[in-house]
């Protein structure tokens, strides 16, 4: 009786601890989308779409195997999709950033080529 | 007979785990390479960080992955038995590694951003100090400018002078003229007068002779006196 009541208590522990751990993977999943969704938006979906797409594939991996009750293997996934927001983050800001110094460097070019000119008396 | 079979199963069993030990260890020389080759990459990135904090969070993130992987692979190769993997944790291992290297190319980026902030930092430095030696020569071509169209201005002032002063010059010499004329003018002018005055005393001297010639020329009739001493005396 004893050994059936404790068997009983065991597996309704795990049955808790499982709801508990898909409800806290649900949740981390949710706020993954969320952040993905507006990253979409900023200068990432412009310059790091390629890993903003992985990051939504990893995200409906995560998803999947969620389902399944694949709770280690969904937690890897989420996580390498925060991983993969953060590098297109990175990455577009690298980007725009490489682009914005191109474009100062070119005007600096100009200038410098102007000043160049007045220095030659060609601009007086 | 007995101990013959039991060696053949033995031998069996043994080929059997032996070719699923194989075919599994296909497999794994692609992903424990793939961790290797992250492994370098992480260590050759750790060098290049140059104290980001950020790139240096990334970098122990990778860190952290390549640690997990490595325990995956450890416990899946103790469970599975044969040291070999199951092909979930393989999975595992490989998302492991593949957050590995997507955290160090996250910090290789930061570790950019910030080479090219500095940059960025240096070229708008550099413009402000062109752009500041620019405004000089503008100023000083804008100055320049000025001075020339006041120097056009001048050029023009200087031309009408002397045009004034040309006709300036003329105007003398009729000035002159005129006052050598007006000279005449009042000459002739008094000798006329002196001339009407010598008129005047001619006339009056002509009126006297005239008066005079008239009493001389009247004894041919008498005159009152005469008729007195001509008559008898009583």
């Amino acid at each position: 009786m004893l050994r059936v009541a404790v068997l009983t208590g065991t597996a309704l522990m795990m049955i808790a601890l499982a709801a508990t751990v898909q409800a806290a993977s649900e949740a981390q999943l949710a706020q993954i989308e969320q952040r993905a969704a507006k990253a979409a938006k900023t200068a990432a979906g412009e310059y790091a779409k390629d890993l903003l797409d992985a990051a939504m594939a990893s995200i409906a991996e995560a998803k999947i195997n969620i389902a399944a009750g694949k709770e280690k293997l969904a937690a890897r996934q989420l996580e390498l999709a925060e991983i993969q927001l953060s590098a297109a983050d990175a990455k577009a800001a690298e980007k725009e950033l490489l682009e914005k110094v191109a474009i100062r460097r070119s005007e600096l070019k100009k200038l410098e080529a102007r000043l160049e000119r007045f220095r030659q008396g060609e601009e007086n | 007979m007995k101990l013959i079979s039991k060696w053949v199963c033995l031998l069996l069993i043994t080929l059997c785990c032996g070719s699923a030990s194989i075919a599994f260890a296909a497999d794994k020389p692609k992903v424990l390479s793939q961790l290797e080759t992250v492994r370098s990459a992480v260590e050759a990135a750790a060098g290049k960080i140059e104290g980001n904090k950020e790139a240096a969070a990334d970098l122990e993130r990778a860190k952290t992955a390549l640690k997990n992987a490595d325990e995956s692979f450890k416990s899946g190769k103790s469970m599975f038995g044969f040291g070999d993997i199951s092909p979930e944790t393989e999975k595992e291992i490989k998302l492991s590694v593949d957050m590995a290297e997507l955290a160090t190319a996250t910090a290789l980026s930061r570790v950019e951003f910030a080479r090219e902030t500095a940059e960025l930092a240096a070229i708008e430095k550099q413009f402000a100090a062109v752009k500041a030696k620019l405004k000089l020569f503008e100023d000083r071509k804008a100055e320049l400018e000025k001075l020339r169209l006041e120097a056009v201005a001048c050029q023009k002032t200087v031309n009408e002078y002397e045009v004034i002063k040309a006709e300036k010059a003329i105007l003398a010499t009729q000035v002159d003229q005129l006052s050598a004329e007006k000279g005449k003018a009042d000459k002739l002018k008094i000798e006329q007068l002196e001339l009407t005055h010598k008129l005047d005393e001619m006339k009056a001297e002509n009126a006297r002779l005239s008066a005079l010639l008239e009493k001389q020329q009247a004894p041919t009739a008498p005159t009152a006196d005469d008729s007195k001493k001509k008559a008898p005396k009583k």
